[in-house]
């Protein structure tokens, strides 16, 4: 970390690093199933961004503490990925009884695909990934924030491209998956424009 | 710390978690889905789409030839039923 | 008896290789498919881990099915599944530390991987040990195929040859060039398919060729039923047409035939 520069600089750097120019979906390989499956509905490949943004940033908030302040004073690191997953699920069940019991509204927006977000990579990816890298309790967070919103900026994205994709006659084997596949690798490659944005120290 | 009560901590850990979250779920699926909702309960292309098992029916990429032979077989029939009705107007 | 046994068995093993293949024609687990592509023997070794991880799960899944209440099975398989990827993570890093780096997260994401979870839900919830174990070694088998085709592909096209021994260090470090020539000029590699485009590309070409013979497989399966369905509902109307021909005059009789000829003659031009 740079002495010269406020912490709110660095932080806000490291968001916009982890959503575009490192993005979840097309350069960390981790939402995949569920960036193909959502198809060419906007509307829900927008819940499905948000349910995926829920999840993550309250995981990150709450597992990155447990890993510092349980699990490595009592000397049991290996019981990470087992601790998260557990979180990560009972989280999701909690959120979806909170949404159920008293936000209809809410329910109605992403409620049906929060038990899917359980076996998402996404956020076990996320998760994982901050502790296994050594990161600090707000760049982890900054980690978890850009990761929900890079994720929903693609899926969202890739929705409306896939909508223009059914008008045309492609060829009968690549109709479907192999030609959403293949239009994500130019998203990619043009995902690369980023990459020089953040100076990396 | 000695190994043992390492090892105790962790199963400790374990089945405290396993605990909240077999209550959590026991929970989420009893409570009842909100008035407006029921709808979507059902199985539907909106929960569907999120998954990836190209053999469930609402999957998009549901592909069984069989379904839509009967559907194609279907469809003849109904058009020669409409051209018998129309000779037997004329 | 014993024979219906049996070819359960080899019908559980087989399907996982090629027939169902858990990445190509289920479309599971393509996550890691992507990201540890990059070199054909990271692709091995994820394969194996992975064929390690579903056996073990399946088996003891198999073994507890009727323990375990109907309300909680998914707890309990996420919590097998877990216990059984941290043994892994803990051997991979003890024996296989090149392996463990380089596959960095993906080691753990086997817990949410949707094969494991699938299969547990699936199969081992319903059969018996052995056609638990067998179907976990043919799936195994089929994803760590598939995996390596995609790597294979990788690497040859991104780097020029394919890479020995860098990461299982007991083999000794070769490289096999195809596009790369170290001595002389010829560098004919395209280093995008390295790259995180190269893995969308390459997995969507693969799918692209599955999906044409999957093509060809169901219109040959669907111009059969079409014309096995049109025989049955040619012979329930000359039925039909026998029966009112017996009450009433010769012209019925022909008009009935003349509809049954039409249908059969256009699905054979089909099938042409």
């Amino acid at each position: 970390m740079n002495p010269a520069v406020p912490y709110i600089v660095t932080f806000l750097l490291a968001i916009v690093s982890s959503m575009l120019i490192d993005n979840v979906v097309l350069s960390r390989f981790y939402g995949i199933c569920s960036f193909i499956g959502v198809g060419n509905k906007p509307k829900a490949a927008f819940s499905m961004g948000l349910a995926v943004t829920f999840v993550t940033i309250m995981a990150a908030l709450v597992c990155w503490p447990i890993y510092t302040f349980v699990l490595q004073p009592l000397q049991i690191p290996f019981m990470d990925t087992l601790t998260y997953i557990l979180v990560i699920a009972s989280l999701v069940q909690i959120v979806g009884l909170f949404i159920k019991k008293y936000s209809p509204a809410l329910y109605k927006a992403f409620g049906i695909y929060l038990p899917l977000i359980t076996t998402n990579c996404a956020v076990l990816g996320v998760v994982q990934g901050n502790t296994d890298s050594g990161l600090s309790f707000g760049m982890s967070m900054a980690n978890a924030i850009g990761t929900a919103i890079g994720f929903v900026i693609v899926i969202v994205i890739f929705s409306f491209i896939r909508i223009r994709l059914e008008e045309y006659k492609t060829p009968k084997a690549f109709r479907g998956i192999a030609i959403a596949l293949i239009t994500a690798a130019l998203m990619s490659i043009a995902f690369l424009g980023f990459s020089g944005m953040v100076p990396s120290n | 710390m000695p190994d043992w009560v390492r090892w105790l901590l962790a199963v400790g850990i374990l089945v405290v978690l396993l605990a909240i979250f077999i209550i959590s779920f026991v929970l989420y699926r009893k409570t009842p889905v909100p008035k407006g909702c029921e709808e979507f309960e059902k199985p539907s292309e909106a929960k569907c789409h999120g998954c990836n098992q190209t053999e469930c029916h609402f999957n998009l990429y549901y592909n069984d030839p069989v379904e839509k032979a009967k559907e194609e077989v279907q469809q003849e029939q109904t058009e020669e039923q409409r051209q018998e009705t129309q000779k037997e107007e004329n | 008896m014993a024979e219906k046994v049996q070819s359960k068995h080899r019908e559980s093993f087989v399907s996982g290789i090629i027939r169902q293949n858990p990445l190509f024609i289920s479309m599971l687990g393509t996550c890691p498919a992507l990201a540890v592509t990059t070199s054909i023997e990271s692709a091995f070794g994820m394969g194996l881990l992975f064929t390690f991880v579903l056996l073990c799960s399946n088996v003891i899944i198999s073994l507890l099915k009727k323990l375990i209440p109907e309300v909680v099975h998914t707890p309990c398989y996420i919590v097998v599944i877990a216990a059984f990827v941290t043994i892994t993570k803990m051997f991979t890093e003890a024996f296989l530390p090149e392996l463990y780096s380089t596959l960095g997260v993906f080691l753990s994401l086997l817990v949410v991987n949707c094969i494991v979870l699938g299969r547990a839900e699936a199969f081992a919830n319903k059969n018996t040990v052995a056609d638990s174990f067998l179907d976990a070694i043919g799936n195994g088998i089929g994803y760590t195929l598939a995996i390596c085709i995609i790597a294979f592909f990788r690497e040859a096209l991104g780097t020029g040859g394919i890479t020995i021994g860098k990461i299982f260090t007991f083999l000794p470090q070769f490289t096999l060039p195809l596009l790369k020539y170290p001595g002389t000029n010829i560098d004919m590699s395209m280093s995008v398919f390295t790259d995180s485009a190269g893995g969308f590309i390459v997995m969507g070409l693969a799918l692209a060729v599955i999906m044409a013979i999957e093509n060809k497989k169901n219109t040959k399966k669907k111009v059969d039923a079409k014309i096995k369905m049109q025989q049955e509902m040619a012979a329930k109307k000359a039925a039909a047409a026998k029966a009112a021909a017996a009450k009433s005059p010769a012209p019925a009789v022909a008009t009935a035939n003349a509809a049954i000829a039409t249908p059969v003659a256009e699905t054979k031009k089909e099938e042409k």
